[in-house]
């Protein structure tokens, strides 16, 4: 049995010692800084996590970026007409120099210090292209991610997710909560369980150093901006890389007092004839901002603070609502309005009904109690790049699969070639435009035609 | 029984190890009454010798020696003379080692501690916006409020469509008044002081009728500092305590600041008049540790791209570079 009880003592602590949280409020400072964000562990005091604050292209041993561009139809009449094919990999990634700098300032301080990428619990991969780049009928997600003040965003530049993110789970896949002195502790509704395209965060898993491979046809225009061989440092592609992981949140440590008078007088204001007073939590907050403001609620704050106000205003709500249901503090039965008929409080235990039992109360009849809790915490970043991935930069990364052996299109080709599209283009248009304009055909058929002969290869002069 | 209970214990001890109390704590703005820190500063509600920044200017990222931007030019092949842009870029904030070495040494001075420990803002919420010049300002693009480390990059694309090739030329070229991207951020700290007041509305709306505009940062608590000696009244022992809740309480009034454009310039701020404030603002009550958000904008004029950026536009018409297909 002892032999027992030790190992249960082995296994806990060392689980606990296998899945310390970073906390996220406690950013390692220096005294000489950098901008460079370091969360220490929660139980290793040795332990110091790293984000992910970029994304760039995958390379390969000798820095050949994994980017492959194939077209077709620029050099030459084409089977297949015009397009082109985009493949790349991205990943996140890190200001290496930067960290090492406060890598090494946090070693001088502590010899011990050890480096861990911060345990990611779910992820997503966008890539960020022009929407005029890529083919109508090509599948595309826009950013419809709602904004804090919940007004939908003006529409961004589209953003193109294919395949599927990393799934390389690291983190624990039920991690322990933290088991506060007094209060309960609060783990918010998971960020990864969201589901569907307007997801934050689409698939659970992901760590910081997978890869994530994208395959994207490319229309006319997007070929052009990529192979044409100019402007070598233009960007044209990109990458947003969405996280969520989990940490130690802020402590609060509160003390509340409720100054019974001045909320019944509240509440009594806000109810008329038998109506039963407050506490609904939809209508909680403009209650709570108006008695915090008078000091009819007054919250002292003995460690830390939350900046989140419904953490206070919710644990207020809370021991409200329950000293309500078992009739203790302000709701104690002595404090119902003695001898007043009141329905209300008959079925409810509770209300008013213009009576004037509660004038009774006083300043000093208050109702005083502590939060003190520390939850467990999701944070969602987002980190995003833009890359010159055009010819210019990396030719032997692009085929002509037109003209074999081509890598770019060159200035000098092109120019031709355009005007001999143009001059194509031009006929064609001249010879519809004749026929409408002689009412030999519908302005209809004209719109189609005329799209038709932007659209399609010309390359005849 | 007794076993299980004895391991019981053991198991809740152990729980209590695991889980120390760390004292993490929220942060509240600290003032910098003559602008020796370049950043907004803000001070651990717990641990008095952490201080952590908030870089509120940014810039166009660079990496392997360039800028991160590039905009592909393409005209409709019906109607020649109308031109689209697409704009691929991304940001950064700025933080020079010369501006973290100033401020590391202004917050040893300014606060007495010997080793201050300064790190970046955690909590801190940034949403990106374009413009170009138009009048009435409205963004051509809007992103979406997103959390990220302050030490990260952040992209956006977006399209300018169907303009003439002289507009699109003089968007590009302009020194000033082209494109422009405003990055707000939203910090999240708590409320540093506790106290009430008078407010004398009358003297607040002629001050602020007299300066008109002012800008979050340094320039707002310039205005707070000439606000509240005529249009206060308090006793607080404290008075730095007055001062934090004041600075809060008018930042509530005035709510979040908005674009403007002043004298050819886009501004992130509030326009002040006589009659910002109502006469029913005549108190204040402010209380220590409630949650507070603050709104700080940085606008980056892209400037003349077509002079300091010309590799990275391209016209994929007729395949030159620079903006010389626009002229």
């Amino acid at each position: 049995m002892k032999v027992s009880i030790f190992l249960c003592v082995l296994i806990l602590c060392s689980f606990g010692k296998a899945f310390g949280y970073p906390i996220q409020d406690a950013v390692v400072g220096l005294p000489n800084p950098e901008l460079v964000t370091v969360y220490p562990d929660e139980v290793d005091k040795n332990l110091y996590y790293f984000l992910p604050t970029t994304v760039e292209l995958v390379r390969d041993a000798d820095g050949k970026p994994r980017l492959g561009v194939q077209y077709w139809g620029f050099t030459g009449a084409d089977p297949g007409g015009l397009g082109a094919a985009l493949t790349f990999s991205v990943r996140p990634a890190f200001d290496k120099i930067k960290l090492q700098q406060v890598a090494d300032a946090i070693k001088a301080k502590n010899p011990n210090a050890r480096w861990a990428a911060i345990p990611v619990i779910c992820s997503r991969m966008n890539v960020i292209l022009n929407s005029q780049f890529f083919p109508d009928n090509q599948t595309i997600n826009n950013v419809q991610s709602t904004p804090l003040n919940n007004v939908p965003p003006a529409p961004l530049g589209p953003v193109v997710t294919i395949g599927t993110p990393p799934a390389t789970p690291v983190a624990p896949a039920s991690a322990p909560e933290i088991t506060p002195a007094v209060a309960t502790p609060a783990v918010p509704t998971s960020l990864c369980t969201k589901a569907g395209p307007r997801s934050n965060v689409a698939a659970q898993g992901g760590s910081v150093d997978s890869t994530q491979a994208f395959s994207i046809a490319i229309n006319n225009i997007g070929a052009r901006a990529f192979a044409i061989k100019s402007s070598s440092d233009m960007d044209v592609l990109g990458a947003e890389y969405t996280y969520v992981f989990r940490g130690i949140g802020t402590r609060l440590h509160a003390k509340i007092t409720v100054r019974t008078k001045r909320v019944y007088e509240h509440f009594k204001a806000r109810s008329s004839g038998n109506a039963w007073w407050g506490l609904v939590k939809t209508s909680w907050s403009a209650d709570w901002q108006k008695l915090t403001n008078d000091g009819s609620i007054k919250v002292e704050f003995l460690q830390g603070g939350s900046t989140v106000s419904e953490d206070y205003m919710m644990e207020v709500f809370k021991s409200l609502v329950s000293a309500k249901i078992a009739g203790t503090g302000m709701f104690k039965p002595e404090l119902q309005p003695a001898g007043i008929s009141n329905p209300g409080a008959a079925r409810m235990g509770w209300g008013f009904s213009g009576g004037g039992g509660w004038e009774k109360l006083d300043e000093t009849n208050n109702f005083t109690f502590e939060i003190q809790k520390q939850a467990l915490e999701e944070r969602e970043f987002s980190v995003g790049l833009t890359f010159s991935a055009v010819c210019g930069k990396y030719p032997n990364n692009f085929a002509d699969l037109t003209t074999v052996g081509n890598k770019c299109i060159s200035k000098t080709k092109f120019e031709q070639l355009s005007k001999n599209v143009e001059q194509c283009v031009g006929k064609k248009l001249a010879v519809w435009k004749s026929r409408l304009d002689q009412g030999l055909i519908t302005q209809t058929t004209w719109e189609r035609e005329s799209n038709l002969a932007t659209t399609a290869p010309c390359y005849g002069t | 029984m007794k076993a299980l209970r004895v391991g019981a214990i053991i198991s809740f001890l152990c729980t209590l190890y695991l889980y120390p109390s760390s004292g993490t704590a929220a942060a509240y703005r600290v003032r910098d009454a003559d602008n020796a820190i370049p950043f907004v500063l803000f001070r651990d509600s717990d641990q008095p010798n952490a201080f952590y920044f908030l870089p509120t200017t940014f810039s166009i990222a660079a990496s392997q020696g360039s800028q991160r931007i590039g905009i592909q030019i393409y005209s409709d092949p019906k109607i020649k003379s109308q031109v689209t842009a697409s704009v691929t870029l991304s940001i950064a904030a700025v933080a020079t080692s010369t501006q973290l070495t100033a401020a590391a040494t202004a917050v040893r001075q300014k606060f007495g501690t010997t080793e201050p420990k300064l790190g970046p803002l955690s909590r801190v919420s940034t949403r990106m916006s374009v413009f170009g010049d138009a009048t009435p300002i409205t963004p051509l693009a809007t992103g979406r409020w997103m959390t990220s480390p302050l030490d990260s990059s952040q992209s956006i694309t977006f399209t300018v469509s169907n303009v003439s090739r002289r507009e699109l030329l003089r968007l590009l070229s302009a020194d000033a008044g082209g494109f422009s991207i405003l990055v707000e951020l939203q910090a999240e700290g708590i409320i540093a002081g506790a106290a009430s007041a008078r407010i004398l509305t009358v003297q607040l709306n002629e001050l602020s009728g007299r300066r008109g505009f002012v800008t979050p940062g340094p320039d707002f608590e310039k205005f707070v500092d000439e606000t509240i000696d005529r249009a206060v009244e308090g006793t607080p022992t404290d008075k730095s305590l007055l001062r934090d809740s004041y600075s809060s309480w008018i930042r509530q009034r005035l709510g979040p600041p908005s674009l403007h454009r002043l004298k050819d310039k886009l501004l992130y701020g509030w326009a002040l008049s006589a009659n910002t404030f109502k006469p029913e603002d005549s108190s204040l009550r402010v209380l220590i540790g409630f949650p507070h958000s603050e709104l700080f904008g940085s606008v980056i004029e892209l400037g003349n791209l077509c002079r300091s950026n010309a590799t990275a536009i391209l016209n994929v018409d007729d395949g030159s570079s620079g903006c010389d297909s626009l002229r």
